[in-house]
C-alpha cells in the first residue's frame, strides 16, 4: 500500500510539473487551455483535499473570466 | 474578448467554458454566478453559430454545433431561472429538428455526413469517431433523452 501510495505520489507531481511546463496563458478553453486546468485543480482539491489546489484553480478560474 | 475571432466550440470556446462554469456550480464545487458571466448575448451568439455549422454539416462535438449544444443542455439542466430554461429548451429543440432535417435514412439506418477533407474526392464523407461526428452526436442525443423533457422530439432520432 505505502508504495502504491508513493507511485501514486510521484505522478501527481510528474503531472503537475508537466502542467506547470505546458502551462498556456493564451490558450483558455476548456480542453486546451486555462478552463481545463482549472477544473483539474478544483477536483485535485476536492479528491486530496489540498488548499493550494483550491488557490490554483481560483486563480485559474479568474483568469478565464 | 479582445481577439478580433471568437471561439465559440467546445474545445476551445465559449461552448466548453460555459459548460465548465454550470458543471463546477451544478458538481457544488464553487459557487459562480452563471448569469452573470455568461449573460443572454453570449448565449444567442452560440445560438446562431450552432445553426450556421448546422448548416454547413458541421456537427462535431469538439469544433461544431453537437458541441454547442451540450452546453445549452448542461445549462438547461442547472438554471434555476424559468425563462433562461425555456430558451435552452427552445435552442435544444431547434437542433434536433435539424438534425432530424438534415438525416440521411437507408437500410443502415438514420446517418450524417461530414464536410469533407480536400483530399476526399466525395465534399462529404462519414465520421466515426467521438471529435467528429456520429459517436459524439450520439453521446448528446443520449443525454438529451434523459432528460426526458424532448421525448416527442427524440423518438423520431431513435
Amino acid at each position: 500500500m505505502l508504495s502504491y501510495m508513493i507511485t501514486k505520489d510521484s505522478h501527481s507531481q510528474h503531472i503537475l510539473q508537466k502542467l506547470e511546463q505546458h502551462s498556456n496563458i493564451g490558450n483558455v478553453g476548456l480542453l486546451n487551455g486555462l478552463a481545463g486546468e482549472s477544473l483539474y485543480y478544483f477536483y485535485r482539491s476536492e479528491l486530496l483535499d489540498e488548499d493550494a489546489s483550491y488557490d490554483t484553480a481560483v486563480l485559474k478560474l479568474q483568469q478565464v473570466m | 474578448m479582445s481577439s478580433t475571432q471568437v471561439h465559440t466550440n467546445f474545445y476551445n470556446g465559449l461552448a466548453g467554458i460555459g459548460w465548465f462554469i454550470c458543471h463546477l456550480n451544478e458538481a457544488e464545487i464553487a459557487d459562480v454566478d452563471v448569469e452573470d458571466f455568461l449573460d443572454t448575448s453570449i448565449d444567442t451568439l452560440l445560438y446562431e453559430d450552432m445553426i450556421q455549422l448546422l448548416n454547413t454539416n458541421v456537427y462535431d462535438f469538439f469544433y461544431g454545433a453537437t458541441g454547442i449544444c451540450f452546453y445549452f443542455l448542461k445549462g438547461f439542466i442547472t438554471t434555476q431561472n424559468p425563462a433562461i430554461k425555456e430558451t435552452y429548451r427552445t435552442y435544444i429543440t431547434h437542433f434536433l429538428f435539424y438534425i432530424e432535417y438534415r438525416s440521411i435514412t437507408d437500410t443502415h439506418g438514420k446517418h450524417w455526413k461530414h464536410s469533407g477533407y480536400p483530399f476526399e474526392k466525395d465534399h462529404v464523407n462519414y465520421q466515426l469517431s467521438s471529435v467528429d461526428n456520429i459517436s459524439g452526436l450520439m453521446l448528446v442525443l443520449t443525454e438529451i433523452a434523459k432528460t426526458n423533457s424532448f421525448n416527442t422530439l427524440c423518438l423520431p432520432l431513435a
